[in-house]
């Protein structure tokens, strides 16, 4: 009855609340003034690579120098989170002025309008120097948005002694590639020599992410299929899972079923460092530990004809200019600059990529005509390489690939997988909406006056935490209470009202796979963890607690992991389960004599949720135990001395007075693990992100995803509340079964 | 009598013992294994960061050499990292934002919880159900619409938002539901006896608070004190979002970007990451004791 008394009292003040704030307006946001002098322009930039970096950094500082009408500011961002950085910062209208970003998110920038069109800033010759690809990529919507100072591209790079050896033909430029029936047979001749166990590695080691589509969706291409229809970009049905489409990808299969390529590669090396691979089917970033490894024996190949055409991907990091800029003159200056010959030949000889004009081509040792990777600009300029698909369902389109792929690779069916993700591309639509928050100030409960001291004194003790909690707690709850019946979107466009949509996100849950996947795992990890954490804490806690020599030492080891961050758990953890050489696997193949196969861990879906689960276990015991050590040292001594007399054996005295004794603390132990399994995110957020095919996917993970992520502010929010109200309810049905006991004797 | 018995009993005894230095035995063997498993990837951190090689680090991953400081030894990795990026920055935005979450919550946090525990108003039990209820709310499901708020929140100097700051990362924390309770339950269980007798002296509510109550209070006191420190000094997502630059930004953020780097250096993430882990370990050595007991004299324990 109490509880119920309260839940209601909080749902009407919720909802008090909400009301409260979806009548407070929108207040407008403040005009800048145009500030004298020199000019501050915000940059920001994804930290990649060290040398992209240290290039960049240089830049800056010599532009900074040698003018004095642009100050630049830049900020360093990490590259793991960088969009969903670029849209909290675009919501809060903090965007900055200049901005890198990866090309297939150019679209969703543009389309959003964070960005601005930059063709009345550049000039007519200087576009015409470019590689074709980089404008192409550059351009949405008929406008150019974009440039990059350097491309990508990929090659078949081979082991030159190895292909000589097996006599093998090495085409030299765009115009001779290899066919189809060339390539097979050089992988069979390659195949017989004693050195090689795999005629080609395929960077598997890359793991899940955009390297799936990057470097395979041209094995589509080739065959004369796509990733989606380019003529409308509305579906991907009948192009990505189209006969084209799936009869390269049976192909790409049967090179791991033949024994062509290793489809679980121990690490990135095969090709250049134990060689035990002739051929490396990878971009232009392999340059360096490619020659490092191998000297004057690598040669690179174009692509080959697979199908009707030879096909490459290409695309890289752009530069874009803001719409809120206040300067984009001032911005395109430094962009100007970067662009310059000389600085893209300063950083592309630093990162090794490809110039992006032509007179700095014309000056790179590597990639003027007779250079070593003279190949890649030919692709490029010579309409081998593809673009991404322009649209801003891009990211979606690559996730759905990935998964397919991956699974492909593992030995599904062709046509089955690339049904489920043409399902998947098509499931997306894009709905333009605009969001109708607005932050209004909390109205504080008056303080009546009342005479009596005591309770004015109560809440004014009361008042700094319980403003506190209404601004950064209640409010934005109510917030999201009152989002959940909307179709809100996080960035604003405000040619589109937001619709009230009533229940309609709460019907959309009960057939989101996600959500209902992420749920399901939120209970399983509770149903696994929450017993196995428990009892494991109190075993360590008993056997802490006898009086042992060295005890403190075990009580430190085993707290150990509890202040560790859960960040750099994550990290170390995805180190341990690295496939090919991580520790975990070479442990388990020592125990078991090699009967034990290395597992690719975090990219199983059998395996990735239990490995975050031990890792959770492995976390979390030490703080469960130090509780349960407090408990046992709180159990009168005289208990245990009376049931010795009486003749009691230890299971005996655990079963009568250890366990009824922990009571309430194995309540407080149960109750707070549950509601911490619930809230699961760090750990699966920085490992896997939910993947594979949301095999490790929690309801939070899914908020987040779809709220920062995918901008659906409303849906995130009507997760959330349901999500609530589950863990209320499962709070108060533990409460009820575990009764607690206050007054134990 | 007594030699009497002893002999008798002398078998029996000997038996007994012999019971008692197996299970010891089996005791510590089983505390040995378990403490490998607690404490292996811990030393694998910290051994790998002093691998100055690359790929040494790599090519002893799958062996015992993992945990053996073996090969270059030295402090390349730590010296990569202070190149890298201002790592001592980090640390003093890391331990600036900790304590002063800390220091704030524990006042006012306390406060709040003397009142529901204590004195008697209108709405107590209210607030009281509340307190409980917003325990369960995860942050991360407020995160979008909190962000929207601290975006428009002016501030000192006629700042119009919150975002890039110290205080964006302090303030929204301060407030906890979970230390409340804490601090709830342990106050209902404190004697009212000397708090009635300081009344009947004249003193006001909040004397005895600050000199009756805080004194008896300091288990629960480092309790919650160590718990938020943890919370705080290991939040992540939250930093990501509202800051930009490395001026405000955590140790947690700043590793992030470094775990995003291509290629990935595992030396000097260990590096990193030990640098991180290894204060608090310290921290947590030195006050371990003193954190066991406080457990035990509070609340917290049910």
């Amino acid at each position: 009855m109490k509880a119920n008394h309260r839940l209601w009292s909080l749902l009407t003040i919720l909802i008090l609340a909400s009301v409260f704030v979806a009548a407070c307006g929108t207040s407008a946001p403040e005009a800048t003034p145009t500030p004298a002098g020199p000019v501050t322009v915000d940059v920001w930039f994804h930290s990649g690579k060290g040398e992209e970096r240290d290039v960049l950094d240089a830049q800056v500082t010599d532009f900074n120098a040698m003018q004095n009408d642009v100050v630049i500011n830049a900020v360093l961002l990490p590259e793991g989170s960088y969009n969903d950085q670029v849209n909290a910062a675009a919501l809060a209208g903090d965007l900055p002025c200049l901005l890198d970003f990866d090309g297939p998110y150019l679209y969703n920038y543009a389309w959003a309008g964070y960005l601005r069109p930059i063709d009345d800033l550049v000039p007519a010759d200087v576009k015409a120097d470019f590689l074709p690809s980089i404008i192409q990529q550059g351009t949405y919507g008929g406008k150019l948005y974009s440039l990059g100072t350097f491309d990508s591209g990929l090659a078949i790079w081979g082991n030159k002694a190895y292909l000589n050896e097996a006599g093998v033909r090495i085409p030299t430029s765009i115009d001779d590639p290899w066919t189809m029936d060339e390539f097979m047979s050089a992988m069979d001749a390659l195949m017989a020599l004693p050195q090689v166990e795999y005629a080609i590695d395929f960077k598997l080691n890359y793991g899940a992410g955009e390297w799936q589509s990057y470097g395979f969706s041209p094995i589509l291409q080739s065959f004369g299929g796509d990733l989606i229809d380019r003529s409308t970009y509305q579906t991907a049905d009948g192009v990505l899972n189209g006969p084209e489409s799936v009869a390269a990808m049976e192909w790409f299969q049967s090179l791991f079923e033949d024994g062509y390529a290793n489809p679980a590669p121990a690490g990135d090396d095969d090709f250049y460092g134990s060689k035990i691979a002739a051929l490396s089917w990878v971009g232009h970033w392999m340059y360096g530990p490619h020659t490092e490894g191998l000297g004057d024996d690598v040669v690179v190949i174009p692509m080959p004809i697979l199908g009707t055409k030879a096909v490459t991907g290409m695309g890289s990091w752009n530069w874009g200019i803001t719409s809120s800029c206040p300067n984009p003159e001032a911005a395109y200056k430094f962009l100007a600059y970067l662009i310059e010959p000389d600085q893209i030949l300063r950083m592309t000889n630093a990162n090794g990529a490809v110039p992006a004009r032509q007179s700095a081509i014309a000056d790179s040792e590597l990639y003027a005509p007779g250079g070593l990777l003279n190949i890649f600009v030919q692709q490029l300029d010579g309409g081998v390489a593809v673009p991404r698909p322009i649209t801003p369902a891009y990211p979606v389109i690559s996730t759905a690939f990935d998964e397919a792929v991956r699974n492909i690779i593992a030995g599904a069916d062709v046509q089955t997988e690339l049904d489920k993700a043409v399902e998947k591309i098509d499931q997306h639509r894009f709905s333009n909406r605009r969001p109708l928050m607005a932050a209004g100030n909390p109205d504080i409960a008056r303080i009546s006056s009342r005479r009596r001291t005591e309770s004015l004194m109560a809440w004014l003790f009361s008042a700094p935490a319980l403003i506190l909690l209404i601004i950064f707690l209640v409010i934005p709850f109510a917030m999201a209470i009152g989002l959940s019946f909307t179709n809100q979107r996080l960035i604003p466009n405000p040619n589109l009202p937001t619709e009230i949509i009533g229940v309609r996100n709460f019907v959309r849950m009960l057939s989101d796979e996600a959500f209902l996947r992420g749920l399901l795992n939120n209970f399983y990890f509770v149903l696994v963890v929450v017993p196995i954490q428990t009892s494991l804490a109190l075993g360590l806690a008993i056997m802490i607690n006898q009086k042992l020599k060295g005890m403190n030492i075990f009580r430190t080891v085993y707290f150990a992991p509890v202040v560790t961050a859960m960040t750099v758990v994550a990290i170390v953890w995805t180190f341990l389960y690295n496939p090919g050489e991580g520790l975990i696997n070479a442990f388990l193949q020592a125990i078991s004599f090699g009967a034990i196969k290395p597992v690719n861990w975090l990219q199983n879906t059998k395996t990735v949720f239990p490995a975050i689960m031990l890792l959770s276990i492995w976390q979390g015991t030490g703080f469960q135990m130090v509780i349960y050590l407090a408990g046992l040292q709180d159990i009168p001594s005289d208990l245990y001395e009376a049931a010795d007399v009486d003749g009691a054996n230890r299971w005996q005295q655990f079963r009568h007075i250890t366990l009824p004794q922990l009571r309430n603390t194995s309540i407080f132990v149960i109750l707070s693990t549950t509601i911490l399994a619930f809230k699961l995110f760090d750990q699966v957020q920085v490992m896997t992100s939910g993947g594979p095919q949301n095999a490790s996917m929690t309801v939070m993970v899914h908020v987040v995803q779809q709220g920062w992520g995918q901008l659906k502010v409303g849906y995130a929010s009507a997760i959330s509340v349901v999500f609530f109200l589950i863990v209320l309810g499962v709070s108060l049905i533990q409460r009820r079964i575990l009764p607690e006991e206050r007054e134990v004797a | 009598m007594a030699s009497n018995a002893r002999s008798k009993t002398q078998t029996h005894s000997m038996d007994y013992r012999l019971r008692k230095a197996i299970r010891i035995s089996l005791t510590y063997v089983l505390m040995l294994l378990l403490a490998v498993f607690f404490l292996f990837p811990i030393v694998f951190m910290l051994v790998s960061s002093v691998k100055n090689n690359e790929m040494q680090v790599v090519a002893d991953m799958s062996s015992l050499k993992a945990f053996l400081p073996i090969g270059d030894i030295g402090i390349q990795n730590f010296r990569d990292v202070f190149a890298n990026l201002d790592f001592g920055h980090l640390m003093f935005n890391s331990v600036l934002v900790m304590l002063l979450t800390v220091i704030l919550g524990l006042f006012i946090n306390s406060l709040f919880a003397y009142a529901l525990a204590r004195l008697r108003f209108k709405g107590r039990n209210l607030l009281l159900g509340i307190v409980v209820a917003l325990i369960i709310i995860p942050f991360e499901a407020v995160a979008v619409p909190l962000l929207l708020l601290v975006n428009k929140l002016p501030w000192l100097g006629g700042a119009t938002t919150w975002l890039d700051t110290y205080h964006v990362q302090i303030i929204p924390f301060i407030a906890d539901a979970f230390s409340i309770f804490l601090f709830y339950q342990f106050f209902i269980t404190l004697p009212k006896d000397l708090e009635e007798a300081a009344l009947v002296d004249g003193a006001g509510l909040f004397r005895i608070f600050w000199s009756i109550i805080l004194p008896l209070s300091r288990p629960i006191f480092a309790t919650v004190a160590i718990l938020q420190a943890l919370f705080a000094w290991n939040r992540f997502m939250w930093p990501l979002m509202v800051t930009r630059g490395p001026e405000v930004r955590p140790l947690t953020v700043g590793i992030q970007s470094f775990f995003g780097q291509d290629p990935r250096l595992w030396g000097d993430l260990m590096a990193f990451a030990a640098m991180i882990t290894i204060p608090v370990l310290i921290v947590f050595l030195l006050f371990q004791k003193w954190f066991v007991q406080s457990v035990a004299r509070t609340g917290i324990k049910g």
